[in-house]
C-alpha cells in the first residue's frame, strides 16, 4: 500500500490551522494537525470531520441552474461549461444595463481573497464585502481608530501572558487548535484567565473567575475598570505620556463611571470591578483583555470593544511581551510579499453601496457593511445592485431576519452561489456552482503574518470525488468570460507561480507546506498607525469627519418579566451553519437547546430538559428543548448558532432544533450606533411550555 | 503482560469532541468506540465546571468480554488488547453486558459489536490510536505504567454515574 502525507490548510472554518492528510493509494485516510508547524497532531473535531464532508454526497456536486421559483428547490444540473456561460452571459447582461457598479459580492475571507477582490476590481464594481458585518467588523474598528491597524494585526502574546480577559470571547469553543493550546499552557505555567459573560462556556470552566455580567452591559464593566486604574493611577503613566494621545479625554470620558455605578448596571459586585483592575495593574504589562471577535452583538459593541484595547493601553499591553505584540509581515523581514492579482486593476473610483469610504465613519480597509448593500438594493439608493455573487457565505443563516432578506434579494436580477455546502443562500440562488471541498481543492498560497511571516499553502490531497471545482478556478473562468483573460489560470502552480514571482521563492521551497520568510522572530515593539504615531483616545480621522471617539454608556432595554434576551454563540462541534450536516459531526450534536436560570424555568413550570415554545416579537415561533442551567443571567436565554436547517437535501440536519437568526424579526435594522455592524443580540423572545409533548 | 491504558487529563479537556470524530473517522464508523460524557458547563456552589470525563475500554487485564463471548469472535493480542472479528460476531451483545464499564458500541446498522482495539493497525505502524493522535488539546496520552493502569480504571468506573 502506497502511503502519503500532504501538508495543507483545513477549510473547515476560518482558522485554516495547518494539517496533514494522510492518504493511501492515492485516498485520504486520516486527517490531523500539521506536526511542523503546530502543537503536534491536535485537531478540532470540525478539522477531523473534514474527511466526513469530503466523503459526503449530501452537498452540491454539479452546476446546478434553477428551474423553478427561487428558493423552490427544482435545479437543472448543467455541465461546467454551460453553467459557466450563462452565468457570464447573465452578469455582462446586468452590468451593460447597470454597469458594472451594480455588482455585488460577499465572501467568508480566506486565501482566495485575492483573486476576489480582482474578479470585482476588474470588472469595475467597488462592491467587495465580508460577512464582517455578523463578526469582526466592530472590533476591527475598535482597533483601528486607536492603533491605526485592524484587530488582525495585532498578535496576542499567550504563552507569555500573566493575566488574560475574555469578554464575550469563548476561545475554548469557538477556536483554533493553535490558541487553545498556547492559553491552556500559559494556564499551567500559572497565569491567570478571568471570563466575562452572561453563560457558562467552556472557558469559564477554565478560567480563575468566571464573572457573570448582566446582558449588553459590557461597556460600563469597562468603564468601571477604566475608572479604577485611573483614580487608583494603578495605570503606567510613563508608557501613557509616551504612547497614549488625549489621555485627559479619557480620564474626563470615565469620570463619571465608578466601579459602584458599574457593578449596579451589570449586576455584579464593585470590589469585583475593582480587584480585576488590582489584579491587572499587578501582572501589566503582561496582560492581555481580549478585543473580542465575533462581536456584533450589541449597540454599543464598538465602544465595549474599544474600551477593552484601551484598558490594554493603560497597562501598557500593546507592543509588550505577554501582551498584544504586532504582527511582522514581509516588509519587516526585509523580503517582498506575494504578488496580487487585485493590484493589476486600479482601485475602483465609484462610491460603495453600502456608504463605507464616503457616509460611514473613516474604517480601517478593506471594511463593508453588507446589510447595508442589501438596503441599498432595494431603495436604488445610491444606485441600483443587480447581481450578488455568495462565496462560501450564506447571509441567509447568518445576517438575522432572512424573509426580510428575501424581500430585500427579490431586487436583484441575478444570484450566483459559489459553496461546498448546502446553504439557504445557495438554495436561493439562480445558479450555484459547487466549490470542492478543502481535501480536494488548492487555493492560493496565503502570507500569515506574525513574529515569523510565513506563507502558507494549502494543496489537494485527492481527486474532486464529485463534479466541483476551486473557487479561484471559477472564479477565474468567469473572468475570462467577462473580459479579463489575466485572472485565468489553467493549473494550480500556474497561480502559484504568478504570486510568487519576485518574492525569490518557488513552489519547491515550501516544505511541509509552508515557506518561513524570517527564521528569526521578529518584534515591532509598541508602534502605531494613526496620525499621531501614538494610541489615538480621540482618533483624528474620525474627528475630522465629524464622528465622535468616545460616547457616554446607554443602558440596555430590559426584557421585561417575562421575557428573555436571546443569546447566541458557538461550540467546538460546528462551524456557523455549515456542518450540521455533516457525518461525523451531526452525531456529536445534532440538535441545539435554550439554557436558561433555573429560577426562570421555576418561575415558568419548567423542568431541566421539558419542551417549550419559543417565541419571537414577530410572532415567529418553534419548539424546542429547555435547560435549566445554573450560571445563565436571568435574563438571558441562550442557544447555539446554525441549527434548525429546513432543506429536503440535509437528511440529518432537516428538522433539528431552531434556527436564532428567525427570531431576529426587523434585525437588519439593529445595528451597533458607532460602526454600524449588525446588534444581533437585541431580540427577545418568549418560552411558553407545552406539556406532554416533546421537543 | 504490561497493561496499557488511555489517560485522560480532566484538566486539559475541554469536551469538544475531537476524540470522538477521530475515532469514528479513522475506524469508518457511525458511532465512536470512545465517549466523551459531560462536558456542558455549569455553574456549581464551588465555581464553574466542566465535568467531562472519558468512556474508554480500560484494556482490563481479565477482561470480561472475552470471557463473556460465546462466539469465539473475541482475541487478544500480544499486548494483552482484545478484539472482535466481525466475521463471528452475531451481535448477541453478551460481551456488552459482562463489561463493567459498558465500554462496547453496537452498530446502529449491522447490529455486531465493536471494541476500541487501541488502532490495532496504526499502532503496529508506531502510530498513536486516532484519539489520542488527534486530540486537540493533548488530553490524551497512551502509558504502559503499573500507576495510569490504576488511574485510568478509577476514571473509568466514575463515568458510570454520567451515563
Amino acid at each position: 500500500m502506497a502511503s502519503s502525507i500532504v501538508y495543507s490548510l483545513c477549510g473547515m472554518c476560518g482558522a485554516r490551522c495547518p494539517v496533514e492528510i494522510h492518504c493511501e493509494d492515492g485516498k485520504p485516510r486520516w486527517i490531523c494537525g500539521n506536526r511542523h508547524l503546530g502543537p503536534g497532531a491536535a485537531l478540532c473535531p470540525r478539522g477531523a470531520a473534514g474527511l466526513g464532508l469530503y466523503a459526503d454526497d449530501e452537498r452540491p456536486g454539479t452546476p446546478l441552474i434553477r428551474a423553478g421559483e427561487r428558493g423552490e428547490g427544482r435545479w437543472r444540473a448543467a455541465g461546467w461549461d454551460e453553467a459557466l456561460d450563462y452565468a457570464a452571459a447573465r452578469l455582462r447582461a446586468v452590468m451593460e444595463k447597470y454597469g458594472a457598479r451594480s455588482l455585488l459580492f460577499s465572501e467568508r475571507p480566506g486565501p482566495c481573497s485575492d483573486m476576489s477582490k480582482a474578479f470585482l476590481r476588474g470588472l469595475g464594481s467597488p462592491n467587495y464585502s465580508t460577512h464582517d458585518a455578523t463578526c469582526a467588523h466592530n472590533v476591527n474598528q475598535a482597533a483601528y481608530t486607536l492603533t491605526g491597524y485592524g484587530r488582525g494585526a495585532w498578535n496576542y502574546d499567550y504563552r507569555n501572558c500573566r493575566h488574560i480577559v475574555v469578554q464575550g470571547r469563548n476561545l475554548l469553543e469557538a477556536l483554533k487548535v493553535g490558541e487553545v493550546n498556547q492559553v491552556l499552557d500559559a494556564l499551567s505555567a500559572g497565569c491567570r484567565l478571568t471570563c466575562l459573560d452572561v453563560r457558562p462556556t467552556v472557558t469559564g470552566a477554565r478560567a480563575s473567575q468566571t464573572i457573570r455580567l448582566r446582558p449588553g452591559t459590557d461597556l460600563a464593566f469597562n468603564l468601571g475598570v477604566l475608572h479604577t486604574l485611573i483614580a487608583e493611577k494603578l495605570y503606567d503613566a510613563a508608557y501613557a505620556e509616551r504612547h497614549i494621545k488625549d489621555l485627559d479625554a479619557l480620564i474626563a470620558f470615565t469620570r463619571p463611571y465608578d466601579a459602584a455605578w458599574a457593578a449596579r448596571e451589570c449586576d455584579v459586585d464593585a470590589e469585583t470591578i475593582v480587584g480585576l483592575a488590582r489584579q491587572l495593574a499587578e501582572a501589566a504589562p503582561s496582560v492581555i483583555w481580549h478585543g473580542g471577535w465575533m462581536s456584533a452583538r450589541y449597540a454599543q459593541s464598538f465602544m465595549t470593544c474599544r474600551t477593552a484595547y484601551l484598558i490594554d493601553a493603560l497597562l501598557g499591553a500593546f507592543g509588550s511581551r505577554g501582551g498584544l505584540l504586532l504582527n511582522a509581515g514581509a516588509e519587516d523581514a526585509g523580503r517582498r510579499g506575494l504578488r496580487s492579482l487585485a493590484a493589476l486593476y486600479p482601485a475602483p473610483s465609484e462610491r460603495r453601496a453600502d456608504g463605507v469610504g464616503w457616509k460611514e465613519p473613516p474604517f480601517a480597509p478593506d471594511s463593508s457593511l453588507l446589510h447595508k448593500s442589501f438596503q441599498a438594493a432595494a431603495t436604488g439608493s445610491p444606485y441600483p445592485l443587480k447581481a450578488y455573487i455568495a462565496l462560501r457565505h450564506d447571509p441567509l443563516s447568518a445576517l438575522p431576519d432572512p424573509q426580510s432578506q428575501k424581500a430585500l434579494l427579490s431586487h436583484f436580477d441575478f444570484l450566483l452561489s459559489l459553496t461546498f455546502s448546502w446553504s439557504d443562500t445557495a438554495w436561493f440562488s439562480d445558479v450555484i456552482l459547487p466549490m470542492s471541498t478543502f481535501v480536494e481543492r488548492g487555493s492560493p498560497l496565503q502570507l500569515k503574518k506574525g513574529a515569523r511571516p510565513t506563507i502558507l499553502m494549502r494543496s489537494p490531497a485527492a481527486a474532486p470525488r464529485l463534479d466541483t471545482r476551486p473557487d479561484w478556478w471559477i472564479l477565474g473562468q468567469l473572468a475570462g468570460r467577462l473580459g479579463l483573460p489575466e485572472l485565468v489560470f489553467d493549473t494550480q502552480e500556474d497561480l502559484w507561480r504568478f504570486q510568487l514571482e519576485g518574492t525569490g521563492l518557488s513552489t519547491e521551497d515550501f516544505q511541509y507546506g509552508a515557506a518561513r520568510l524570517s527564521e528569526t522572530p521578529i518584534l515591532p515593539g509598541p508602534r502605531f498607525k494613526t496620525p499621531s504615531g501614538r494610541i489615538e483616545v480621540i482618533f483624528e480621522p474620525w474627528e475630522k469627519a465629524g464622528f465622535p471617539s468616545l460616547v457616554p454608556y446607554a443602558a440596555p432595554e430590559r426584557p421585561g418579566p417575562d421575557a428573555f434576551r436571546l443569546v447566541v454563540g458557538r461550540h467546538a462541534c460546528h462551524t456557523h451553519s455549515h456542518t450540521q450536516n455533516n457525518p461525523l459531526l451531526h452525531p456529536r450534536l445534532p440538535v441545539n437547546e435554550a439554557w436558561i436560570a433555573p429560577e426562570r424555568g421555576r418561575a415558568l413550570g419548567l423542568r431541566d430538559g421539558d419542551a417549550a415554545v419559543m417565541q419571537a416579537a414577530s410572532g415567529y415561533n418553534g419548539r424546542i428543548r429547555v435547560r435549566l442551567v445554573g450560571g445563565v443571567h436571568p435574563e438571558a436565554l441562550f442557544m447555539l448558532h446554525g441549527f434548525g436547517h429546513t432543506l429536503p437535501v440535509e437528511s440529518r440536519a432537516r428538522g433539528e432544533g431552531l434556527a436564532d437568526h428567525l427570531f431576529m424579526s426587523g434585525g437588519l435594522d439593529k445595528e451597533d450606533e458607532l460602526a454600524h455592524a449588525l446588534a444581533l443580540q437585541t431580540h427577545f423572545v418568549r418560552l411558553v411550555p407545552c406539556p406532554d409533548e416533546e421537543a | 503482560m504490561t497493561p496499557l491504558s488511555i489517560v485522560f487529563d480532566e484538566n486539559r479537556c475541554i469536551g469538544c469532541k475531537a476524540c470522538e470524530v477521530h475515532c469514528s473517522q479513522w475506524n469508518g464508523l457511525p458511532m465512536s468506540l470512545c465517549r466523551l460524557l459531560g462536558g456542558s458547563p455549569r455553574q456549581e456552589p464551588d465555581g464553574m465546571r466542566l465535568a467531562a470525563n472519558l468512556l474508554r475500554c480500560a484494556h482490563c487485564l481479565k477482561p470480561q468480554c472475552l470471557k463473556a463471548c460465546g462466539r469465539g469472535a473475541m482475541q487478544r493480542d500480544e499486548d494483552g488488547v482484545v478484539h472482535i472479528g466481525a466475521a463471528r460476531c452475531d451481535g448477541c451483545g453478551d460481551c456488552l453486558r459482562a463489561c463493567p464499564y459498558q465500554a462496547l458500541r453496537r452498530h446502529p446498522v449491522t447490529g455486531k459489536m465493536h471494541k476500541c482495539d487501541l488502532c490495532a493497525g496504526r499502532r503496529r505502524a508506531g502510530e498513536e490510536p486516532a484519539c489520542v493522535a488527534g486530540c486537540l488539546t493533548r488530553a490524551l496520552r497512551l502509558s504502559n505504567t503499573e500507576d495510569d493502569y490504576r488511574r485510568t480504571i478509577k476514571s473509568i468506573a466514575l463515568c458510570r454515574r454520567q451515563l
